[in-house]
């Protein structure tokens, strides 16, 4: 594939979606837990990863479609040049107390295609957040030496974390909002979020989570 | 002026005979092979040089990885911000044609070829440079940032406009079954 290809569109894949106008080196897919709990952080990555020049992408982007949900995360993580996976929740849940390996089996996905297509157009780069005190070190011993950037759950420092890790991508540019300003916006964001979702009769879509990213983000300054 | 000088370990000598030559420009590097000693905690020690530090010189390459030390490194600067502020000069010195990282690239990188790097008139390019911080930005890689900036505000637009668009037509096809 030519290097003008790989600047407009996403590489051929066998699972194609054919849908979204995402440049491949601009999108960046989210894997991550969508549950209530979580939404604080995954709406603070999704802000930054829009404001910081980049597309968001998740497996939320094709609810609805026929494919088993494994097949749809596939196809985002191979349309998108970068990942950012959540591991910060590891502990076994409900009554059978149960760990969940979804957000594992995914960063395989991206991992594989790192390995796998190094030195070509479809290239990828990853990274995992994993929970402060190293405690992922005892869940997840092989990324060992990756130095996974840590967060407290708290907006504000994955702000700065997926903020820092996108600055340091090659397809990263500048201008751009400096984290406090993400942070400052990341209110608004929030407000818009739940008169969407108000509007929407409690519940909050990606297309409206998409389009409250962009107005706030097309008000930033940037330096 | 007090220069942070970050490497990755591969490029140790080329790091210590570069800081060599900056102290003889009377330039003051902060090498960590200078400034660190066993039982102190490295990590904290470089992060308060980073903080001290009135300008930084950014050894990139060879290959497109920082090793973990350069990475924790990077992301000190980045997380404080010091990439954005035109008037901390920064220069990257890139190695043997390695891919900038995004934070530098709005910066006049210095590109050398580590089997023919004339470490005197290296630093001395520095030293010079480091006396004009303006000089260390890049105006045309700045004017593509403001292009790509713009793209990507247009991008995120359509993005969520097609996104509507199939939002209504996946209502449309519900409502019809």
């Amino acid at each position: 594939m030519s290097s003008s290809a790989r600047t407009s569109r996403a590489p051929v894949c066998a699972v194609s979606s054919n849908t979204v106008p995402a440049a491949y080196e601009k999108s960046v897919f989210i894997n991550c837990p969508f549950d209530d709990d979580f939404q604080p952080l995954f709406h603070a990555i999704v802000l930054t990863v829009a404001a910081r020049g980049f597309t968001p992408r998740c497996a939320r982007e094709t609810e609805g479609q026929a494919d088993p949900r494994i097949v749809r995360i596939a196809r985002g993580l191979m349309e998108s040049k970068y990942s950012i996976h959540d591991l910060s929740r590891y502990q076994g849940q409900g009554a059978d107390n149960l760990g969940r390996f979804n957000m594992p089996l995914e960063l395989g996905i991206a991992l594989g295609m790192r390995y796998l297509k190094e030195g070509t157009p479809a290239w990828h780069n990853w990274v995992a957040l994993v929970p402060e005190k190293f405690v992922h070190q005892k869940f997840i011993s092989d990324l060992a030496g990756f130095d996974p950037p840590d967060h407290d759950q708290q907006p504000p420092t994955v702000i700065r974390k997926v903020a820092a890790w996108l600055s340091m991508q090659p397809d990263f540019t500048q201008p751009t909002p400096t984290a406090k300003t993400i942070l400052e916006a990341y209110p608004s964001f929030c407000d818009r979020l739940a008169d969407a979702k108000a509007d929407s009769l409690g519940t909050l879509t990606w297309p409206s989570i998409i389009k409250s990213a962009q107005v706030v983000v097309s008000g930033m300054p940037s330096v | 002026m007090n220069v942070f000088i970050s490497y990755s370990r591969k490029n140790g000598n080329v790091a210590l005979k570069l800081s060599e030559h900056l102290s003889q420009s009377g330039v003051s590097p902060w090498l960590d092979l200078w400034n660190l000693n066993a039982g102190e905690d490295w990590n904290q020690k470089i992060a308060a040089a980073i903080e001290a530090a009135e300008a930084f010189v950014v050894l990139v390459g060879p290959g497109a990885e920082p090793d973990r030390l350069q990475r924790f490194e990077w992301q000190q600067i980045i997380e404080h911000e010091f990439y954005l502020d035109a008037t901390k000069p920064m220069i990257p010195v890139v190695i043997d044609s390695t891919e900038i990282p995004g934070f530098l690239r709005t910066r006049n990188a210095l590109v050398v070829n580590t089997s023919s790097i004339d470490f005197k008139s290296l630093a001395d390019r520095i030293a010079e440079a480091l006396g004009k911080p303006d000089a260390t930005i890049d105006p045309v890689q700045l004017k593509r940032g403001r292009e790509a900036r713009e793209q990507a505000v247009k991008s995120l637009k359509e993005y969520s406009l097609e996104l509507e668009r199939e939002d209504v037509t996946r209502a449309g096809l519900r409502g019809l079954k």
